[in-house]
């Protein structure tokens, strides 16, 4: 959109092609001829000069231990063995759940007669080599008070 | 790097030599890293954008007809990527209106020259920072377009094929960035002036 001062032939978008150097053979004579006859597109011209002249240019972002650290990563990426340690890794993993199923399949508890909960909790937590956390703790006083409560309805039905 | 000894390059990379792809990385990572953070404003995606570019390469070096130099294929990538983020991130923008454009701004991006003065230095990055606000005004195509012409001295031309369009429409594009950009900016110009 043209400002108001400018007159019809003014053509904003040929100054800025004309800044970059943009415009070749007639039009660029043709801008040439018009700003010597126009002094809205020279002030215009000196605003857009001075507006891109002004932003920041030749800043670099990354300094050059960040772009080796870029290399390598790259790089790193297309080595084959960047992709090859996942199949091993993976074959060990395997063979060590195999190996670990089979002791526990082999290794198997015999059942043991009828317990209270309390007690088969307690007993397999110990089996396990670690202590019952918090949480069971609390599961087993709420099953045992259960067994009171459950006694004591029998006490009091029967009496 | 000339058309030969890219042309050996290519070669040695074609036949499973990764240390010409390592040779190729080093020879061009700086600009290609340096135009995505100038696309992108962004520092970690601009890591991202030129790392798969580099990675597109790599896997497509077997069928690189070298019709274009390896770093315009590059650019071409890097500029096409930089684009689907630049919408992408519009998009979210515009889902999550909510958020302020000022939020966005990454401070990494503003770390000074230890060569300039303080004063000089807080001058410096509050004009970054008011250009990289005044940058997100912009399309993704206008941004584009005036980071290959303004910064990168690309030619209309290339940056027309580069991106695939009319170089008529590049020069609107250009033309309606540089406006948009000279409105967002108008307060420090005057400042400055």
């Amino acid at each position: 959109m043209n400002k108001p001062s400018e007159s019809l032939s003014c053509r904003p978008q040929w100054l800025t092609l004309y800044y970059y150097g943009e415009l070749e053979g007639d039009d660029r004579l043709w801008v040439e001829n018009h700003l010597q006859g126009c002094a809205v597109c020279r002030r215009e011209l000196v605003e857009l000069e001075s507006a891109l002249d002004a932003l920041p240019k030749g800043e670099t972002a990354f300094s050059p231990g960040e772009i080796r650290a870029f290399d390598e990563r790259v790089c790193r990426r297309i080595r084959p063995e960047h992709r090859l340690p996942v199949r091993p890794a993976l074959g060990w993993t395997l063979a060590a759940a195999t190996a670990v199923l089979l002791m526990v399949v082999l290794h198997a508890p015999t059942p043991v007669p009828q317990q209270p909960p309390s007690e088969v909790a307690l007993q397999r937590a110990g089996e396990a080599g670690r202590l019952p956390d918090a949480e069971m703790l609390l599961n087993l006083e709420l099953l045992e008070n259960l067994d009171l409560l459950q006694e004591l309805e029998g006490t009091g039905s029967s009496g | 790097m000339d058309t030969c000894s890219e042309k050996t390059l290519l070669a040695r990379i074609r036949e499973g030599d990764d240390t010409g792809f390592e040779e190729l990385v080093a020879v061009h990572s700086s600009r290609i890293l340096s135009l995505a953070w100038r696309l992108t404003g962004d520092r970690e995606e601009a890591e991202d954008i030129a790392q798969e570019a580099f990675l597109r390469l790599h896997r497509s070096v077997g069928d690189f007809r070298g019709d274009s130099s390896i770093a315009t294929w590059l650019y071409r990538t890097v500029t096409r990527l930089a684009i689907d983020y630049l919408r992408r991130r519009k998009l979210r923008k515009r889902i999550f209106f909510f958020r302020r454009d000022g939020e966005e701004a990454d401070p990494l991006d503003f770390v000074p020259d230890s060569a300039v003065s303080q004063g000089d230095r807080f001058f410096a990055g509050e004009i970054r920072m008011r250009l990289d606000r005044a940058m997100r005004r912009l399309s993704a195509r206008q941004r584009v377009v005036f980071t290959l012409r303004h910064y990168e001295e690309m030619p209309l031309k290339e940056i027309a094929a580069a991106l695939d369009l009319e170089e008529g429409t590049i020069k609107a594009h250009l033309h309606r960035a540089v406006r948009i950009l000279r409105q967002e900016l108008k307060d420090l110009y005057e400042e400055l002036s």
